[in-house]
């Protein structure tokens, strides 16, 4: 649909982007983000031909764009700047005619037109629509900046940090109609940011952008799962280190670092190690330090007398998971099996840790409370 | 000379002054339209105007007094010219500092050169625009005083005749309609000016 082939931009000696090249599939949002000054306004702006490449070339759907006409190109693209730029001259109803009316629509249909947008984003006609830029909020004048870019139902709709001058509050509410005006109407959107939040939230495919080139190209989860650089951690920040509870695993509620003993240790020395640690269970592994069992006090003091090493007693009743497995369902485990805790174990079968009520209580906590 | 040339002369005036005024808005406009276009021009420009505009008007007058002669034509053209600075200003001025959002916007829509400057540009630019016309009238009012100096009536006759034979009643009977017409003619500009301000960029209050 949208394609970048080694497009890049100089002013004088500075380069301001290196050899950009990508595709976004029709019917995608893709959001742009990286740190101020990268190039993404630019990068934008090359779109809609605002800024010419100094190399490369730009196509939609198969065609180059610097074949097209530039007015009319433009035409059929949806632009949101920045700063919204709703003309102050001009109602909110001419405001979000301005292209159909350059297209020669008709009065009527500009008409229509007003009406089905204004009604999209819950905004009265007979309140709004001859109302002018200065009579209305930050937030309603941004709705129909919005509006003014999708107006003619361009296939493409560009939009730069449309929300940035916003409350938290009145930005949600925004971001969730633009998302369902873009699921709705399945158009292309291509939208900057440098809230990471607001990226994972909308985008189907993020691309960040440093310095003028493209870091890494992903769908955010596989960003999330796999940020290719420090840098896009960063950014990524807490949203790492928050996932959702239904990602919680096992590791996240275990305790790491438990003490195991080898199956070849005496009966005394094992006795003596409990005392020690005040435990009343050790956990058995081999030599390769894979999970054998368990042998408990009890059973010591009942036969304990007539074994010299431990390795008769091993027990495999205390019920084992897996570090990735689903936290609520090690939850469930726990709980229902009575055991006083679960071994977790890792891929090759070695212990990573064991999970008891107060490991997991605990990082539940952790999980409400931060 | 008596108060019975008066209405002639003030008649004749106000034409200096209307149809000068009207040379100097076209020009003023299309010329500041055409410096807006090129704004690397004005730093040559500009102060090449403001030099001129410097010069008295008595002495360009009388310049072109000793070429052309006793003319409508040489004291229309004297008068359109002086006429066509504060307009041009202020259109250069009023263009420039449209804000640039407003500039890209246009252009991002799709629309050209041309209809991003009568549909946005100029409309956003017309109070500034406005106020140079006002400047330009008010000033030409005065300007028109020297017509009478090379023969071609006006209020300034009055003034000229009372000037040259000491009598001061002559000289208010000039100065005071003359006065007058400065006033109404601006309140004239303001009452325009209150109709081309778009809508939405009147302040509150003014509304109505
Ligand atoms: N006309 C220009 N001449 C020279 N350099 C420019 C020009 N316009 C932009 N730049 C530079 O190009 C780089 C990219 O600018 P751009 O506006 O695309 O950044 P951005 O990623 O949108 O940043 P922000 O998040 O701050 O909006 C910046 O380093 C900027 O200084
Ligand atoms: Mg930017």
């Amino acid at each position: 649909m949208l394609r970048f082939e080694h497009v890049s931009l100089s002013y004088g000696p500075q380069k301001i982007l290196d050899d950009l090249s990508f595709e976004i599939q029709e019917g995608q949002m893709a959001v742009l983000i990286g740190p101020s000054g990268c190039g993404k306004t630019t990068t934008l702006k090359m779109i809609n031909r605002l800024i010419e490449p100094s190399a490369g070339k730009i196509y939609i759907n198969g065609e180059n764009i610097i074949d097209k006409d530039k007015v009319d190109l433009r035409r059929h693209i949806g632009y949101v700047i920045q700063q919204i730029g709703l003309f102050p001259n001009m109602t909110v109803a001419q405001n979000i005619c301005v292209v159909p009316t350059l297209l020669k629509y008709s009065k009527e249909e500009c008409d229509r037109i007003v009406r089905r947008m204004l009604d999209m984003v819950n905004m009265p006609y007979e309140q709004y629509a001859h109302k002018y830029p200065s009579e209305m909020s930050g937030g309603q004048q941004q709705r129909i900046g919005i509006l003014r870019a999708l107006a003619a139902s361009p296939p493409i709709v560009l939009m730069d940090e449309p929300f940035s001058a916003l409350d938290p509050m009145t930005r949600r509410s925004l971001q969730q109609e633009v998302r369902s005006l873009q699921q709705k109407l399945n158009k292309t959107f291509v939208f900057v940011t440098h809230d990471m939040e607001e990226a994972l939230d909308l985008a189907d495919v993020i691309i960040f952008m440093n310095q003028g080139k493209i870091v890494q190209m992903a769908p955010p989860e596989e960003m999330l799962a796999h940020p290719a650089t420090g840098q896009i951690q960063d950014f990524l920040g807490k949203f790492i280190n928050d996932p959702s509870p239904k990602d919680l695993t096992a590791a996240d509620f275990m305790r790491a670092g438990v003490y195991t003993v080898s199956a070849s240790r005496g009966i005394n020395e094992c006795v003596s190690m409990m005392q020690r640690r005040n435990v009343d269970t050790l956990i058995v592994v081999d030599d390769q330090k894979k999970y054998q069992g368990t042998v408990s006090i009890a059973d010591i003091r009942l036969t304990g007398h007539v074994v010299k090493t431990i390795e008769p007693l091993i027990r495999c009743n205390t019920p084992t998971v897996h570090a990735g497995d689903n936290a609520k369902d090690c939850f469930d485990l726990l709980i229902s099996s009575g055991a006083s805790y679960l071994v977790v174990l890792d891929e090759e079968e070695r212990v990573d840790g064991i999970i008891t009520k107060t490991s997991m209580a605990s990082a539940m906590a952790e999980q409400l409370w931060g | 000379m008596s108060i019975h040339d008066l209405p002639a002369a003030l008649l004749q005036h106000l034409m200096f002054t209307v149809i000068s005024v009207a040379i100097g808005f076209v020009l003023g406009l299309v010329l500041g339209i055409l410096l807006s276009r090129k704004p690397s021009l004005s730093g040559v420009v500009l102060p090449i105007l403001s030099v001129f505009n410097t010069i008295p008007g008595i002495v360009f007058i009388g310049l072109l007094f000793l070429v052309w002669g006793s003319h409508l034509a040489t004291v229309l053209v004297a008068l359109g010219i002086y006429a066509t600075f504060p307009v041009l200003k202020n259109t250069y001025a009023g263009l420039i500092s449209v804000d640039p959002q407003y500039i890209e916007a246009a252009r991002g829509c799709g629309m050209s050169a041309g209809q991003s400057l009568f549909r946005v540009e100029l409309p956003l630019a017309m109070p500034t625009i406005i106020g140079g016309l006002r400047m330009s009238t008010v000033y030409t009012v005065s300007w028109a005083v020297l017509a009478s100096m090379i023969g071609l009536g006006g209020l300034g006759t009055f003034i000229y005749a009372g000037l040259s034979s000491n009598d001061n009643g002559l000289i208010l009977l000039g100065a005071i309609p003359a006065a007058l017409l400065a006033f109404v003619l601006g309140s004239l500009v303001d009452l325009l000016q209150r109709h081309v301000v778009p809508k939405g960029m009147r302040k509150a209050g003014e509304h109505a």
